[in-house]
């Protein structure tokens, strides 16, 4: 991962396209700002495991496995 | 009126008993409508979310209280704007991989419930929860 520090107001570009700028830093937050064309893709990245926890977790488990694992387990 | 559901079969479910998701569950943008259902046999810490638009969606669902003794998620304005005014419910996500003892839960971005509105959204919490949380792990002092 490369590393930058920026000052506020600062900023960066990826490509020739994308611009990342330090907008405002309060506390612990700091607030960026994106320019990017609209076909590029930002997401938060708990967004971004979110949805691929959400996915892996809209695969099957048979209620009857979970059945016979919280019962071995002395459980329920 | 009849559902087919993923892991229970057809099963008569009543218009009140739609949740409906404002906001959706992310990465499952079009799938608005889910009902909860019950299995006594695995006890009242789980639950399956289960899709009414689409049978093989279906998603379990744990009780924080299965996962953390003390779980104070903070829903944030917009949300409480959406779901309307009334008791919350919180349920976490869970991923079951192939040995059940590895199921872990998402306390980062739980489904909140307002079962009198029958409306339900997925937060991602602004603080700093596990997204992979391991459920069945011994916890302290057991």
């Amino acid at each position: 991962m490369l590393i930058l520090s920026r000052k506020i107001g600062e900023s960066l570009y990826i490509n020739d396209d994308i611009e990342i700028k330090i907008v405002e830093v309060l506390g612990d937050k700091v607030k960026i700002g994106i320019s990017a064309p609209r076909d590029v893709k930002i997401l938060r990245s708990e967004l971004r495991q979110t949805v691929e926890s959400n996915m892996e977790a809209a695969a099957a488990v048979a209620p009857v496995n979970l059945r016979n694992f919280l019962s071995n387990r002395g459980k329920g | 009126m009849t559902i087919l559901t993923r892991d229970f079969g057809e099963m008569e479910i009543a218009e009140n008993d739609i949740i409906r998701f404002g906001q959706q569950i992310y990465g499952f943008d079009n799938y608005t409508d889910f009902v909860i259902l019950y299995d006594d046999s695995v006890g009242d810490d789980f639950a399956w979310l289960q899709s009414t638009q689409e049978p093989e969606l279906c998603f379990l669902l744990a009780k924080p209280s299965a996962a953390a003794d003390s779980y104070h998620p903070q829903v944030p304005p917009d949300i409480v704007g959406q779901l309307g005014k009334g008791e919350y419910e919180f349920w976490l996500i869970m991923v079951v991989p192939a040995d059940i003892k590895d199921s872990t839960v998402n306390l980062k971005s739980p489904i909140v419930l307002n079962m009198a509105s029958h409306s339900a959204a997925q937060v991602i919490l602004e603080e700093s929860y596990p997204i992979r949380f391991r459920i069945f792990d011994a916890r302290e002092g057991e």
